[in-house]
């Protein structure tokens, strides 16, 4: 009888196996929608998710410097340095072309971005949640809906405007919008932040956006638009608003890591020194044969000529901003490199890799502010009294002599003068030449090898992306 | 549905297993004694039965009558039953009555009554040569048959050449025939054993030793589900010749096939210990999916895949080779199709040892052998580099960095590819049982098998077992298991690594300047030096203090039970588990910079992957009249997988000796990771072999698969084949021809699947780590990352073969030749989809490949003799077509790095195949000035730059001036196989190679960059002067133009290599008796010997990407091939 037994066992297995669903495996680490989106600290998160895309190198961990900076007159590429990074060469020669990767990246990472926004907009709502910080939560998804929209607008022009999450493969093809229902959605969004967001965060949240930094930024919506009076009176509101906004008394100390998010921080993007969340800037843009903890830089953003001579020599902020090595020096730079010049704004000394200091990333400085105000005013007259005090504020800490008397047209060169120098290398420059239309004469002024062709102020929409959404049109002239 | 239908199968199996307990009683025996046939016809007996089975009633009869009954069992049903009701009457009219109703004759020879179906061919014959009983002397042969260590053998049978008389030993191996007396010859068969035809002489008492048969398995081909003799195969199937395979010394099984099978590529991704192969059968049909082929071992599905670099620890290396006793490999639809969803890229089947009755045998295998680095790579000495150094400058315009007198001082510097590879031994160890009764058997097995890595620090060590037992429990009842239990430990060297990167041994000791040396004064390794400004680890360092080590602990095996329902009808209930512990310890260590800046690095994975597996098989055997035969096969299975994963890391450690053991003393702790995956598949199954008068040959089968892995809307899909086959030999006209002795056509067609590579959930919507900081510390951030496709479903590949195998001259020239077109359609591709989206890519089912090809396979015994020597030869050409893109006309593919400015070295093409490299076209150097400034090219500075065409001819020199310029995949791959024996001796030479591929050599982005940073090829030293014009290596400065994949890089991969030379001697007679042994065989062997390639790097057989079809071909920085030199011994006692 043994073997019956065996075979009723083996039966048995048989059943039991089959009873399991095994075809229903579902994620077990992963979350899906089905799962998350289901209280308040599941909304927390999908906001946080939002914020994350700014402080990779797709946008600015690397992609923005090389971007604001590299095709511009601010940054170079070879000179005697390796020009093995293709993209950088063609951004810096004026070479690039819509197959160029760098657009490709930063064009991705915005809708990624936007794409986590619109989830969060239509994923909090529904949630049973303390309905304030809700209203705050929602607010901040769309200050950051704005931003990644802004930030393409700039650079691409008309860009196709998704407000809605992504759920189905179907009809994923989208044609652009015209770049002026960008920028009225984009006012929109950061008004409705404006108007939710709060002054400050407790010490837990520090780094959010708040009601400043949405006003800073409609500032510059309008300041782009060349919309005068709205632009100064959101840049006096910052200014007034009670949040404890100053310049430190020193250039350097806004740059310290003691004084991270500190009263001159309107907006920044935030970094820790953990591999992941850690700053890339102090390792990047340190040249390769200055070791900090053993680690050799990348020497990224390499300075022009033209940017170390725009400084006076009473500068403070020269010496803040940049460092000049010599092959003599120690550390000693080689001897090929024409001029051995790189960024010294980003230091962390405690930083134990390339990719892990712990330096935010200044996307707003009050010094910003103060310059947009005075710019801002300039326009709708000169002489502004208001205006020369903001502008000469910046000066008197740079250590240099304050401006009286200057035509409109001088005071706006000025102006656009102390922006370049003031915020060099935070990821203004392109942006401040495009807005000015002065892209062209700055590039042929520092080096007229590279002629820059009109067509290419706006950038190219990338290929690839054309190339799965027949939708998109391209820019004129490439 | 499913549930109700399992439900009801279960119930019928249950009233079936009532069965066995009625037919426990019936056993059958019974003792021959010499009677004269017609005495035992005229015998009268008296015999009533009542509703009995006609093997019941046989027994009866042979009691009552003195006689014996010999029968096939097939030809009488079990569940017939009788009544019969005799009262003293003749034997013969009892059995005229029996068995006329049954369609079933009888012949007597002496005490033997031989049953035979009427119209039965073997019948036929046997009548062509009816002996009448009366007038034909007969004699008894008595004899002992026993195997060469003196043990008897039971079972053997015993036969009179050309007739139907016969018996079979006893369990002591004795046995008494009686035979007419002009019986000449005896045969004596059994399985695994050397038939012998034995010439009868005047002795009345013989002994019989047998010897074991390697060969005789090759007469029986494992197939899916099920096994059936080689001249009745259908499909495409190449069964390997262990003989042959097991004479190279490998780490895996899946290395020893390679050039062993026709349509098999199977190329060693790197040479490191361990280490993952690529295998291609019939060429590669997904781009993005797995494209490895299926194992199935000991009726496990196992697939070997998830290889990301040559380096990867290689799975299939936890199961020792020395334990197969057969592997299969299907290629074609009809043969693979019964594998439905996984069986698209072929499958590999491996049984694993049984044990046999009788055959009880102790093997002891052991061999050692020494390694040597094939080749080194020729680079500057220190002097060459020193002046190279002093050129670099002065061509920049700056002065020399050495004087001449420096220069000379530098002498040959160090050497440090000699300071990195060593001469590594390799050695094995198996000791295996087997043996066994009539009802029980066993195999057990330990082996301990040690390769140091060619690379310092490098090896591989397995701890092996294997226990296989089976146990007949009846005539019904059969149980089983396989196990095996194997550990192995692998310190794998950092090589085969990211490009640019700075932690891998081999690429840093080419470019490492022979200038610096290994330590500094104080006995420290040497981290800075003004001449090291590039980022790489010092070899030595990073070799003998990084720490890289996989640990995996892998249980195999399953539990079966066979019940044979009735005659002919057998259900098969198996259930196996797969149980993979692996663990990963790696420690970067302070003494090298990218160790160093980290303060140690210290990282422990852990993964776990269990999968258990349910196969429930019904097969059907029926011979209906003498002309059909027919094999039906219906099975349920379902298998599940669950892999967990964790992964801890920490850095900046006091000290390094402790390497990754506490990771607790770090001072900084790294964020922790861990994940947990599973799938599952159902599947039906069922087969249809038919056979009309063993001439005309059709199969078919049919599975339908569900798995977890696919959407909702797509769950299940089915794949169904067909097969015909035309012995065509079998035919009057054919019959007796002398030349052609095997003669069959075969024409098959079917659809098959694949759904692995694509993770486990691609169909679902996912959500992951989106982590913002917020006051300066890591807040958890949670946002979409996959969309949901829920009509993903399979790749499906259509694959029709057509093939002959033709046996030519009595067997002698065995030639097997196929030609197939497979086409794969709705590829699992991982397509752009528009950013706005919000995802980069998503996974759909869209695109077509074609794969299309011949092989031919050839054995040839060219001489016969005490001398012998056979050849056997595979050769086989695919051609791979991208059909479809969805759309896309192309999609650029291909690993990169900064080395090759962010573009992808490859291109997957409309109209071209899987694995082109895309790049510029370079023609030489610019001599001129003016010859630059007719191109625009912005890399190019000075005469002396690398000159690239122009090829859409628009005077710009730029992304849009590359074309397709070369091709990973081989026009030709073979191999063959020459050996020689005589008395005792055996010569093999096994050369193996692959034609008309190329290799994309990354490393030489290194050693021809000339830029004074790193140590440079030898051929630098022809490089552009303004003396030195007429060459292809660039000017030095260091300024170099941007590197740039081209043909420079593109190096033709063919290669012949003799993959092994094997001088082996098995004592012979007289001194095995004296040793009290069954068999020896002393061996040398010489593996890699020689390799005739153009290709400049280590090794043509490189894969630094693995099993990526997108980036095939690619050395930077490759572990290199060993020549292996070996001495071996195998007793068997």
């Amino acid at each position: 009888m043994k073997q019956q037994y065996f075979i009723h066992f083996l039966l048995a297995a048989l059943v039991l196996a089959s009873c399991s669903k095994i075809l229903e495996k579902s994620p077990e680490s992963n979350f899906t929608p089905d799962n998350f989106y289901r209280n308040a600290e599941d909304a927390k998160a999908a906001v946080n998710a939002v914020y994350d895309l700014m402080n990779t190198s797709d946008i600015y961990n690397q992609v923005m410097w090389i971007i604001q900076d590299q095709s511009t007159d601010d940054a170079e590429w070879g000179n005697g340095r390796s020009t093995a990074n293709q993209p950088k060469n063609d951004l810096d020669k004026y070479t690039f072309t819509p197959a160029t990767v760098t657009f490709q990246t930063l064009w991705s990472a915005c809708y990624r971005a936007i794409n986590r926004c619109n989830t969060a907009l239509e994923r909090i709502p529904p949630i049973n949640m303390d309905e304030p910080l809700k209203a705050r939560l929602l607010g901040e998804a769309k200050f950051m809906r704005a931003f990644y929209y802004f930030t393409l607008v700039r650079l691409f022009g008309d860009v196709p405007l998704v407000l809605k999450e992504t759920t189905s493969l179907n009809n994923l093809q989208v044609a652009r919008a015209p770049a002026e229902d960008v920028y009225k959605q984009i006012i929109q969004d950061f008004t409705d932040a404006e108007n939710i967001l709060p002054v400050s965060y407790s010490a837990a949240e520090k780094g959010k956006a708040t009601k400043g930094a949405a006003k800073a930024f409609l500032s510059k919506v309008y300041l782009t638009r060349e919309e005068w009076a709205k632009a100064s009176t959101k840049a006096k509101e910052v200014m007034d608003l009670g949040a404890g906004y100053d310049l430190w008394a020193n250039f350097a100390d806004a740059f310290l890591l003691a004084n991270k998010n500190g009263k001159e921080s309107v907006f920044e993007i935030q970094a820790n020194g953990l591999i992941g969340e850690g700053s890339w800037m102090q390792g990047y843009m340190r040249p390769p044969f200055d070791r900090v903890n053993n680690i050799a830089g990348f020497g990224d953003d390499p300075p022009t000529q033209s940017i170390y001579n725009a400084f006076q020599a009473t500068d403070t902020r020269r010496n803040a901003t940049l460092r000049m090595y010599s092959a003599t020096g120690t550390p000693a730079a080689p001897a090929t490199i024409v001029f051995p010049c790189y960024v010294s704004k980003y230091l962390d000394p405690g930083a134990t890799g390339n990719n892990d200091g712990s330096n935010n990333f200044p996307v707003i400085r009050y010094a910003d502010v103060l310059l947009m105000y005075a710019e801002a005013l300039n326009e709708q007259g000169a002489g502004n009294t208001e205006a020369y005090n903001a502008l000469n504020k910046i000066r008197r800490r740079a250590g240099l002599a304050d401006f009286s008397g200057l035509t409109q047209t001088a005071f706006r060169d000025s102006v656009l003068q102390e922006r370049r120098l003031e915020l060099a290398f935070e990821g203004h420059r392109r942006f401040d030449l495009l807005r000015t239309k002065r892209l062209v004469s700055a590039m042929t002024t520092q080096n007229p090898g590279i002629a820059v062709k009109p067509y290419q102020i706006l950038f190219p929409v990338p290929q690839i992306e054309r190339d799965v959404n027949p939708l998109l049109t391209q820019n004129n002239g490439y | 549905m499913k549930k109700n239908l399992t439900r009801s199968v279960i119930i019928a199996i249950m009233k079936l297993s009532i069965i066995p307990a009625l037919l426990l009683s019936f056993v059958c025996c019974s003792f021959a004694h010499s009677t004269k046939s017609q005495d035992l016809l005229n015998k009268k007996i008296s015999i009533k039965v009542k509703l009995e089975e006609v093997h019941a009633i046989l027994a009866e009869i042979e009691k009552l009558s003195g006689g014996k009954f010999m029968y096939s069992p097939e030809i009488i049903q079990s569940s017939r039953k009788v009544t019969i009701n005799a009262k003293n009457e003749k034997v013969s009219d009892i059995l005229n009555k029996l068995l006329q109703p049954l369609g079933i004759r009888y012949e007597v020879m002496n005490n033997y009554i031989i049953l035979n179906r009427e119209n039965d061919l073997v019948g036929i014959l046997f009548t062509g040569m009816r002996i009448t009983h009366d007038n034909i002397p007969v004699r008894v042969v008595r004899g002992n048959v026993s195997i060469a260590s003196g043990e008897s053998l039971s079972g053997v049978s015993v036969t009179a050449k050309g007739t139907q008389t016969g018996t079979a030993t006893d369990n002591k191996g004795n046995f008494a025939l009686t035979v007419a007396d002009n019986t000449s010859t005896l045969v004596f068969s059994h399985i695994g054993y050397q038939t012998i035809d034995f010439s009868l002489g005047s002795q009345e008492i013989i002994t019989i030793v047998m010897q074991p048969d390697a060969k005789s398995l090759g007469d029986i081909v494992v197939v899916g589900y099920g096994q059936v003799k080689k001249n009745d195969l259908t499909g495409s199937v190449s069964s390997i010749s262990l003989k042959e395979m097991k004479k190279v010394a490998v780490t895996s099984l899946d290395q020893a096939l390679q050039g062993r099978a026709s349509g098999v590529q199977i190329t060693q991704n790197s040479g490191a210990p361990g280490a993952t192969t690529t295998i291609r059968i019939r060429g590669g049909n997904s781009i993005q999916g797995d494209n490895e082929p299926l194992y199935v071992i000991d009726g496990i599905p196992f697939k070997n895949d998830g290889a990301f670099s040559g380096a990867s620890f290689n799975v299939l290396s936890t199961l020792n080779p020395n334990d197969i006793e057969s592997i299969s490999i299907l290629k074609d639809a009809s043969s693979t199709a019964i594998y439905g969803s996984r069986g698209a890229n072929g499958v590999v089947i491996i049984t694993t040892k049984r044990g046999r009755a009788g055959a009880s045998a102790l093997t002891f295998e052991s061999y050692y052998g020494v390694q040597k680095v094939r080749r080194k790579y020729p680079v500057l000495n220190g002097q060459e580099y020193a002046s190279f150094l002093n050129d670099v400058n002065i061509n920049d315009g700056r002065p020399a960095v050495f004087t001449q007198a420096q220069v000379d001082a530098f002498g040959k510097g160090v050497d440090w590819q000699d300071e990195i590879f060593r001469n590594a031994p390799i050695s094995n160890y198996q000791l295996s049982m087997s043996g066994g009764d009539e009802k029980t058997q066993y195999a057990l097995s330990g082996g301990y098998f040690k390769q140091d890595g060619i690379v310092k620090n490098s090896d591989f060590q397995r701890y092996s077992f294997r226990i296989n037992l089976d146990r007949k429990i009846n005539d019904r009842l059969k149980v089983g298991n396989s196990l095996s239990i194997n550990r192995t430990v692998t310190n794998q060297s950092r090589t085969d690594g990211a490009l640019g990167s700075s932690g891998l041994v081999t690429i840093a000791a080419l470019q490492f300047p022979p200038i610096v040396p290994i330590k500094n004064a104080d006995g420290s390794y040497v981290i800075t030096s003004p001449y090291l400004n590039f980022t790489a680890d010092n070899p030595v360092a990073l070799a003998l203090d990084g720490k890289n080590k996989n640990t995996a602990f892998r249980i195999f095996g399953n539990v079966f039970a066979e019940y044979k329902i009735i005659t002919g009808l057998n259900f098969r209930v198996v259930v196996g588990i797969d149980g993979i512990l692996q663990k990963q310890d790696s420690y970067v260590p302070r003494t090298v910079s990218s160790g160093l800046s980290q303060g140690g690095l210290a990282i422990i994975s852990n993964s776990q992957s269990v999968s258990w597996i349910n196969e429930n098989l019904l097969t059907y055997n029926k011979t209906i009249g003498g002309n059909h035969s027919i094999i039906l096969l219906a099975g349920f299975t379902q298998q599940a997988n669950r892999t967990e994963n964790s992964t801890a890391s920490s850095r900046s450690f006091v000290a390094d000796n402790l390497g990754y053991n506490n990771l607790g003393l770090g001072a900084v702790a790294i964020t922790p990771g861990s994940g947990v995956g599973t799938w599952g598949l159902q599947s039906y199954l069922g087969r249809v072999n038919y056979s009309f008068k063993n001439k005309y040959l059709v199969t078919a089968s049919v599975r339908s698969d569900g798995s977890s892995r696919f959407g909702k809307n797509k769950r299940y899909a089915l794949f169904p084949s067909g097969a015909i086959a035309w012995k065509v030999n079998e035919e009057p006209f054919l019959k007796d021809n002398k030349r052609i002795s095997d003669l069959k056509l075969r024409l098959t067609y079917g659809l098959t699947g694949n759904q692995d590579g694509i993770g486990n959930y691609p169909a679902y919507s996912l959500l992951a780590t989106q982590n913002y900081v917020l006051n300066n510390a890591t807040a958890t951030g949670i946002g979409p990352s996959q969309i949901a496709n829920p009509d993903l479903s399979w790749e499906t590949t259509a694959q029709a073969d057509i093939g002959i195998d033709l046996g030519l001259f009595n067997g002698r020239i065995a030639i097997t030749a196929d030609a197939y077109i497979k086409r794969t359609r709705d590829l699992l591709l991982n397509l752009t989809i528009p950013s706005t989206s919000g995802f980069p890519t998503a996974i759909k089912n869209l695109g077509k490949v074609e794969n299309k090809g011949i092989e031919l396979n050839i054995l040839s015994r060219n001489l016969n003799g005490a001398f012998q020597w056979t050849t056997e030869l595979n050769i086989s050409s695919n051609k791979n077509t991208v059909l479809d893109l969805g759309g896309a006309t192309q999609i650029f593919a291909g690993e990169v790095a900064n080395i090759g400015q962010n573009l992808n070295s490859g291109i997957i093409m409309v109209g071209k195949p899987l694995g082109s490299f895309y790049g510029y076209v370079t023609n030489g150097l610019y001599q001129s000035a003016t010859e630059i400034n007719d191109l625009a090219d912005p890399q190019a500075k000075k005469p002396g730059d690398r000159k690239y065409l122009d090829l859409n001819g628009d005077k710009l020199i730029n992304d849009n001036d590359r074309r397709i310029i070369g091709s990973a995949q081989p026009k030709y791959i073979g191999g063959i196989t020459n050996s020689f024996s005589y008395h005792g001796f055996e010569l093999t030479v096994f050369l193996q190679g692959v034609s008309g591929n190329d290799i994309l050599n990354a490393n030489r982005f290194e050693l021809e960059y000339l830029n004074g940073t790193n140590n440079q090829s030898k051929d630098v030293l022809n490089r552009w002067t303004t003396t030195n014009t007429n060459t292809d290596i660039p000017r030095a400065t260091s300024t170099r133009p941007a590197n740039r994949i081209s043909t420079r890089q593109i190096e033709d991969g063919s290669y012949l290599r003799m993959k092994n030379l094997q001088l082996a001697y098995s004592l012979q007679g007289p001194v095995l008796k004296t040793l009290k042994v069954q068999n020896v065989r002393i061996y040398i062997t010489a593996q890699n010997l020689v390799t005739w390639t153009k290709y400049s790097g280590y090794d043509p057989e490189v894969n630094r990407f693995g099993q990526d079809s997108r980036s095939q071909g690619f050395d930077y920085g490759g572990y290199p091939a060993a020549k292996v030199f070996l001495a071996g011994i195998n007793v068997t006692f």
